[in-house]
């Protein structure tokens, strides 16, 4: 009996703390010094209009920090904006990060390289990823080649800002791959069926880790290890079983369980715990993790900061 | 799958009790009036400008079992699955090259081809565009040459149809005929392109016609003729605005219809119903956009017709009437 009164008065003290965490979130929203993270996307493949393809920002002072484009990235950065995120203005999009170059994590690109320039950004992207994306980035840039001439020519209408539509595309290995006033960013070798990096993110304030898409991986353990804020995948053991057998063997070897994440949060001890890229709705992932994980953790949804 | 005479009767009598009540279409949905199964949907009512509640250019055009896309911006693809229409069984027809009108493009095709509930495409991604289409897919192809090489590796019986593509570049006249559809497209200008189209799609005596962006010309006027349904772009800029600002006077001129073209377009078109898409309204900070009430309110001093703010969504179903439905209704 009392261990259940206290078990229930643990219950309400995580929920109050995770209500002061939310709160808090909403407040760092409103100043202009702490680091924030804008849930751009938190969804699978499926066009799905709460859940968009993945796409995360680490927005720092005014600037936003990206990783991964999912194809609803600059429509929900537009909303973002709309709701009060200075530097998710679209025009105001300049870096990215990118895990892989599974298409669900870089449908989002064209749209970030050619609309923000169209409504009026003037610099050049800069875009980190693997090996292959120099390739993709040209190959884009070759797709669109109509719109960029006939935009730019002597009656364009963007011809006074033509270099808004370039990319500097940056092909990344493990280490140090990005440094500024305001965030150090590191890349670290992720398990998954390409080649592909989770993120660490070191900002004055905060220490971020985002895992991309992965099978439980040590490098993601130690690039937390006590970190701010773990953001990691999750597939609940339930609805793989619901899946073809071969997706259960790719999943085995290339996602991660709920039960599996549960162990390497458990190891890896973030302060808040976010699962993103979830393929079921977000109170059946929710339900799924609550019974394994006792730690700090929210089922991140579109357009949530925190 | 045989069915027992006793459920064949019970499929009698359903089939019975719904002509009585209301006039099924091939495609499961109902419409008040109508028993038709030619039906426009408006899946995106903006440009670039990436608004939340309108997604890019796009146009969904239904006729039997023909599932035609015009444009394919931002956001395509999920209004595509919220009318819970897979996204294989689309073909595309791109009225110009602009990337408003194509950055939704990569997603219709790849997540089309996922063998789950919302791809399920058998055939190649049938896409006819302006000169400089095929070159446009040959290189998206190259852009996620990785993706798909990738998922070769791990999708067993993997068939190079789930992801080929099939582009043409078209010209002015036919450029689709099939199970009873007709998709004529027709030279509209717009801005500096020298290819922009806009299209015509009869079916069964009825026909819709999208002017895709242009400006006045009388080649629209033309081919859209005889149209039941008319979805019209529209440019428009506070009076203001136009006036300080060189690019967005030249822009709206040379880019776009006022809500007075437009207008003018209606009454010499006469369609029986008339429908905005594409609101371009440039701002400022000091200088707001027009409202939707005031593209309406203009275009009423000049035509009188039936006329629709088009949004998200709305459907148009034209058979011996033309019904509208919102979102949600």
């Amino acid at each position: 009996m009392n261990a259940h009164i206290g078990r229930d008065i643990g219950r309400m003290f995580i929920v109050l703390f995770l209500v002061i965490l939310c709160g808090r979130g909403q407040l760092v929203g409103q100043t202009v010094s702490k680091t924030r993270i804008v849930l751009l996307g938190t969804g699978a493949p499926a066009p799905d209009p709460d859940h968009s393809g993945p796409a995360t920002a680490i927005v720092v002072n005014d600037t936003a920090y990206l990783a991964d484009l999912g194809p609803g990235v600059v429509r929900r950065a537009s909303a973002a904006f709309k709701h009060g995120i200075a530097a998710l203005e679209p025009t105001q999009l300049r870096v990215a990060f990118i895990t892989h170059l599974h298409s669900d994590h870089t449908l989002g690109y064209p749209d970030l390289i050619f609309t923000p320039w169209t409504i009026g950004r003037r610099m050049p992207l800069e875009v980190y990823g693997p090996k292959g994306l120099k390739a993709m980035t040209e190959h884009l840039e070759e797709a669109y080649r109509v719109d960029i001439e006939t935009r730019t020519n002597a009656d364009g209408n963007q011809r006074e800002r033509p270099e808004g539509h370039n990319v500097n595309a940056h092909e990344i290995s493990s280490g140090l791959v990005y440094k500024d006033a305001n965030v150090t960013v590191t890349a670290f070798p992720t398990k998954h069926a390409m080649e592909s990096y989770g993120y660490r993110f070191v900002t004055p304030d905060r220490t971020i880790v985002l895992s991309g898409d992965t099978n439980p991986a040590q490098a993601t353990v130690d690039a937390c290890n006590g970190c701010d804020v773990l953001i990691h995948e999750a597939h609940p053991p339930a609805w793989i079983a619901t899946r073809p057998p071969t997706f259960q063997r790719f999943a085995a070897k290339y996602h991660t369980t709920t039960a599996q994440l549960a162990e390497l949060a458990r190891q890896a001890k973030p302060r808040l715990l976010i699962i993103y890229h979830y393929p079921i709705a977000p109170e059946e992932i929710l339900a799924d993790m609550s019974t394994r994980y006792a730690g700090e953790f929210v089922v991140g949804r579109d357009l949530d900061i925190y | 799958m045989g069915n027992s005479p006793r459920h064949f009767q019970v499929q009698i009598l359903t089939a019975m009790a719904l002509l009585f009540a209301v006039a099924p279409s091939t495609i499961g949905q109902t419409t008040q009036s109508t028993a038709s199964d030619f039906k426009v949907t408006l899946l995106g009512t903006s440009t670039p400008n990436p608004l939340p509640d309108r997604f890019g250019p796009s146009t969904l055009v239904e006729a039997g079992d023909e599932r035609l896309l015009f444009d394919c911006g931002r956001g395509s693809t999920i209004r595509l699955w919220q009318l819970k229409i897979p996204l294989g069984t689309i073909k595309l027809f791109i009225t110009h090259l602009h990337s408003d009108h194509t950055v939704g493009i990569p997603d219709l095709w790849l997540t089309g081809f996922a063998p789950l509930p919302y791809g399920r495409r058998t055939a190649p991604f049938a896409v006819y565009g302006p000169k400089g289409t095929a070159e446009m897919m040959a290189y998206l192809e190259k852009a996620y040459a990785a993706d798909i090489e990738n998922r070769r590796e791990f999708i067993p019986n993997f068939s190079p149809q789930l992801v080929a593509i099939a582009a043409k570049d078209i010209e002015e006249g036919v450029v689709y005929e099939q199970n009873a559809v007709r998709v004529t497209a027709f030279k509209v200008k717009h801005a500096n392109l020298k290819d922009a189209f806009g299209f015509r799609v009869d079916y069964r005596g009825h026909a819709v016609a999208i002017s895709g962006d242009m400006m006045p010309n009388e080649n629209f006027i033309k081919y859209a003729q005889g149209a039941d349904v008319v979805i019209h772009e529209v440019g428009v800029a506070r009076p203001e605005l136009v006036e300080k600002d060189a690019g967005v006077r030249q822009m709206l001129a040379t880019h776009h219809s006022s809500p007075e073209d437009a207008a003018r377009d209606f009454a010499r078109i006469k369609p029986k119903l008339a429908v905005y898409t594409h609101y371009t309204r440039p701002r400022r900070d000091d200088i707001p956009e027009v409202s939707v009430a005031e593209i309406i309110a203009r275009t009423r001093a000049i035509y009188s017709g039936p006329l629709e703010a088009g949004e998200d969504l709305m459907s148009i179903t034209i058979g011996d009437s033309v019904t509208v439905k919102r979102h949600g209704e």
